[in-house]
């Protein structure tokens, strides 16, 4: 490329971390360790040693068409086995969890090919091929975009992020996917992001203190960094508003802005 | 505090972070031998009984917030994750009074810190009106 992306205006923490998380070039921080079987546990699309679903034959038995496309296109590892599409679904609290749905998603494309990435205002969603998904649920579940507390492995019923927290510091989940263990001060995943129950807990990990994650989050909070403090942001919103409106009512008047 | 009549003054709690169900246990057996307490109702977000959507929607949510709680001998259902508990009082001249003993009671068995209101913030339901609530005057 001839010029460097911006990614995102702002000169706040919050700013700043967004910027961090949307940079393919920035290294997520690792900060716990969870075995690719218990991913695959944790995700509830197949099992541990389970062949991945396919949905057609892996490219190289395949005939396929002659199209300059498919010769510029390196297909994902799942692509070229044939996965079926499966799915990770996290959800973040209002109270200063690592990342917002939104971020997630200019992070998820800055960071991945063959996705699909939802946003909600409550759930962010991601779909690739099986093998994918399993690759960047690992990257998702073990860095630092994930709280043990303030982050949800939800795949349904996902309920509770503008919720307040309850007495143990974490977010409320209507199906108790997690709880905290206090002789180790550690959370441990008891059911899949389904809610099936797993055989055995798994431990992600002791959940960040407030003073770490108010340095860490990507999420403006009244609380926190509010959105109105950073001025360039504010900037940028209004300028992004204006020429919307002015693009779809009066056109013309979009010369010079 | 001016409130319809027939309507009593309601103290509502706002705890700092949902209670855990231990937690709302003591909490209520401490609120209901309070003089001038005639109900408490606890709110917050539920807790269903069976999962209610995707694959493993029917099976039996196994919760630990979800359970029998033992208020005044009596055992009651606990369904949600107490975010506000509105306690209904006999009567407006009672509410100071009431007042300091419920903040007597949250400042012990509260350990994360709670917000008080006055007012009223429920409206009378079926069981009120069996009990002889008049929820609308009709005029002829």
């Amino acid at each position: 490329m001839s010029y460097k992306a911006q990614l995102y205006p702002g000169t706040t923490s919050v700013a700043k971390n967004r910027r961090k998380y949307m940079d393919r070039g920035y290294k997520l921080e690792k900060l716990r360790e969870i075995s690719d079987d218990d991913i695959t546990r944790l995700l509830g699309h197949r099992s541990p040693g389970e062949a991945f679903g396919s949905v057609h034959p892996p490219l190289e038995e395949l005939e396929e068409p002659e199209c300059p496309i498919r010769e510029l296109v390196t297909p994902t590892d799942g692509a070229k086995e044939g996965d079926r599409i499966r799915y990770v679904q996290f959800t973040d609290s209002v109270y200063f969890a690592p990342i917002a749905p939104y971020v997630r998603a200019w992070s998820y494309m800055c960071r991945y090919r063959g996705v699909d990435t939802g946003t909600l205002s409550g759930r962010q969603i991601i779909e690739a091929r099986m093998r994918d998904v399993e690759k960047i649920a690992k990257e998702l579940l073990t860095t630092e975009v994930f709280d043990a507390a303030r982050t949800g492995l939800r795949g349904a019923t996902v309920h509770g992020h503008a919720v307040r927290l309850d007495e143990d510091g974490l977010m409320f989940d209507a199906l108790q996917r997690y709880r905290l263990n206090k002789e180790k001060g550690e959370v441990e995943y008891i059911k899949d992001q389904v809610g099936i129950p797993l055989d055995v807990p798994i431990s992600v990990g002791k959940p960040l203190s407030e003073e770490e994650l108010k340095k860490r989050t990507s999420i403006y909070n009244i609380d926190g960094v509010p959105f109105t403090s950073d001025e360039e942001v504010v900037g940028m919103v209004k300028r992004l508003h204006k020429m919307r409106t002015l693009c779809g009512f009066k056109p013309f008047d979009v010369r010079g802005e | 505090m001016a409130l319809p009549p027939g309507v009593l003054p309601e103290i509502q709690i706002f705890p700092n972070r949902l209670l855990l169900a231990d937690t709302t246990e003591k909490l209520v057996n401490g609120l209901f031998g309070i003089r001038g307490v005639k109900k408490i109702t606890l709110s917050g977000p539920g807790i269903p009984k069976t999962v209610p959507m995707g694959p493993a929607k029917g099976m039996e949510n196994e919760h630990t917030e979800r359970r029998r709680i033992k208020v005044n001998d009596k055992e009651v259902d606990l369904e949600v994750e107490v975010g506000r508990i509105f306690l209904e009082i006999d009567d407006v001249e009672n509410v100071k009074r009431t007042l300091s003993n419920v903040k007597e009671v949250c400042n012990d068995l509260i350990p994360c810190g709670y917000v008080i209101y006055t007012g009223r913030y429920t409206i009378p339901t079926a069981f009120d009106y069996a009990e002889g609530v008049k929820i609308r005057e009709v005029t002829a």
